[in-house]
């Protein structure tokens, strides 16, 4: 069976991207080390995308085109699509599904498809606010919730609670807001250091 | 500010009525006495001029900020950002539930 | 007092915005706003009601009802206060007795265009998008000319990728406000992402046209980059339309590049862009 851990970094950009637009969907990408084939993988960041309207494409291709360009300049892939619903209800892979997550799939196998459970989700957010998919031809292979975790698991659980205290997801930038003001920085560097300053 | 503007205002339709009372009570006068009319005295012109002045002054200050010609200039500092908020539209089953438990 | 009267002004600036800042609108309130509320004047009934609405959306009842109370008693008998009082059970996820609050509004006056508004959010809140559409279709065969449904129309079809639907409501929000660049843009994305070559050709004349009105949409800059990379190795485009398209790439991208380095942007991940 799969593993999946999630670094700080993007464990906690996922939440606050939650945060920011508690009434809007949201998605973005996920950056891991490339390992193909294996079956562990660990996200060690993520990248906000978009807010608003998520289902027209052209943002959602230059985005990618930028991620992927910085991602193999440090080195990483993207390997996942991380999404959540606008309806607190709707917490299921089908409805979260995009057509990037099946570019992403194309570039890389095996890829995943990360759902945050909006009914799950809080302010003490741990591993199972969210649920993992592998995508595979025949569709979506869930992870298990054991198979889920955080790595480090304690300091990511502490930095998380005292971000969303401190109401850090206000500095979070996603593309949408780049695209807004140029000047603001999507790869979020200030936030990661902030991030790991709990670490 | 605003009171200052409007008392500025206020002393300029005074000042005006005055002055057009003034330029009135000279053409009676000239009437009174059989004398020609050539002209209004250069006071009472002064005054109707500068009361002109104070009033616009005052209408400019008490009326508020120009709006560009353009049509969409006010739109160029729009974004969707705000732009697709419609409150008659608000929904509120979202996750921000989850988050103030 | 001071502060308070920029906390007006900044609440005010919100609600003319419509902007969504629910958590901050609260935290003003909280802080000392509620103490003061009855010195504000004519504004006071416009801020209780946003102030209501925040509270709603950041799940804190108790505001909201302190807030649709001082209202009925300024407002007895408004439908207006009434279609809060059905928001309230909406945020509760009580959404039959929201509904017939929001019957007996529409039948108390079969003009309140609120009330039937408020019935398709109702729906979308319980997820049935598609009952949602076919209200606010409904809707729009008797009031034809209000913005904001079209808009909120075209985002639901957007969500429901019917994206043909999507653009026939743009278009006529594009013809109730021919100067919104945000429209022209918006368009353009949905053209693009319908796909074909008559398609991509539209989208770039319309990327074109919201870069003409505001040169400062980033997002019509990178459409029309992508538009016309796209038209320019397009196999079914004439070589002249082609060498139309690359002239039009590089021109895009000297822009993007510009505007960057107006910025003072060191941004490597640009040298995706280069074909």
């Amino acid at each position: 069976m799969s593993e999946v851990k999630f670094s700080a970094k993007a464990f906690c950009k996922i939440i606050l991207h939650a945060a920011k637009y508690p009434h809007c969907a949201i998605n973005g990408v996920l950056l891991a080390k490339p390992n193909a084939g294996s079956r562990e993988i660990e996200f060690v960041d993520a990248v906000p995308l978009f807010h608003i309207s998520l289902h027209l494409t052209p943002m959602s291709e230059i985005a990618l085109m930028q991620v992927d360009e910085l991602a193999s300049k440090m080195g990483l892939v993207i390997a996942g699509y991380y999404a959540a619903s606008e309806n607190i209800r709707d917490n299921t892979f089908e409805k979260t599904y995009h057509k990037v997550a099946e570019k992403i799939a194309s570039n890389y196998s095996p890829s995943y498809v990360v759902v945050v459970n909006n009914s799950k989700v809080s302010t003490e957010a741990d591993s199972s606010s969210l649920k993992v998919a592998q995508l595979s031809e025949g569709g979506f292979r869930q992870i298990e919730e054991q198979n889920i975790s955080l790595s480090p698991a304690q300091a990511t659980s502490y930095a998380i609670v005292a971000l969303m205290q401190q109401k850090a997801f206000q500095k979070l930038i996603d593309f949408d807001n780049h695209l807004d003001n140029i000047c603001a920085d999507w790869m979020n560097v200030e936030l990661n250091k902030t991030i790991e300053s709990y670490l | 500010m605003a009171a200052f503007h409007k008392l500025v205002l206020s002393l300029g339709f005074l000042s005006m009525f005055h002055a057009a009372y003034s330029a009135a009570q000279h053409r009676s006068y000239l009437r009174l006495n059989e004398l020609d009319f050539t002209g209004l005295p250069s006071d009472i012109f002064l005054q109707a001029l500068l009361s002109l002045l104070i009033i616009m002054y005052g209408v400019l200050n008490v009326a508020g900020n120009f709006k560009e010609i353009k049509a969409s200039a006010d739109l160029d500092s729009k974004s969707w950002e705000t732009f697709r908020n419609i409150p008659s539209f608000y929904t509120f089953s979202h996750r921000g539930k989850s988050f103030a438990a | 007092m001071g502060a308070q009267k920029s906390d007006v002004e900044q609440l005010r600036y919100w609600r003319e915005n419509n902007d969504r800042k629910s958590r901050e609108v609260l935290d003003i309130w909280l802080n000392g706003l509620w103490l003061k509320v009855n010195s504000l004047g004519n504004e006071k009934f416009l801020v209780l009601e946003q102030v209501c609405l925040a509270a709603l959306d950041c799940h804190i009842p108790n505001v909201a009802e302190t807030c649709i109370e001082s209202l009925s008693q300024s407002f007895p008998s408004s439908l207006r206060v009434r279609k809060l009082h059905a928001m309230y059970f909406e945020a509760k996820e009580d959404f039959g007795t929201a509904t017939d609050i929001l019957n007996s509004i529409i039948k108390a006056d079969e003009t309140n265009s609120a009330a039937r508004k408020r019935k398709v959010a109702v729906l979308k809140a319980q997820g049935r998008t598609v009952d949602a559409i076919k209200e606010l279709t409904d809707y729009l065969k008797i009031f034809m000319a209000d913005v904001e449904a079209w808009q909120e129309l075209a985002e639901l079809y957007i969500s429901e990728q019917d994206f043909s639907k999507a653009a026939f409501c743009v278009e006529e929000l594009i013809l109730h406000n021919p100067h919104n660049h945000l429209l022209h843009q918006r368009y353009a994305d949905i053209k693009y992402t319908i796909g074909g070559l008559e398609n991509l050709e539209t989208a770039r004349s319309y990327y074109s046209q919201a870069l003409k009105i505001n040169p400062k949409n980033m997002r019509a800059l990178y459409g029309l980059y992508l538009t016309s990379s796209a038209l320019s190795t397009s196999a079914k485009c004439s070589s002249q339309r082609k060498k139309e398209a690359a002239k039009l790439v590089e021109w895009s991208l000297k822009e993007i590049k510009k505007r960057y380095s107006e910025a003072n942007l060191m941004v490597t991940a640009l040298a995706a862009l280069e074909i």
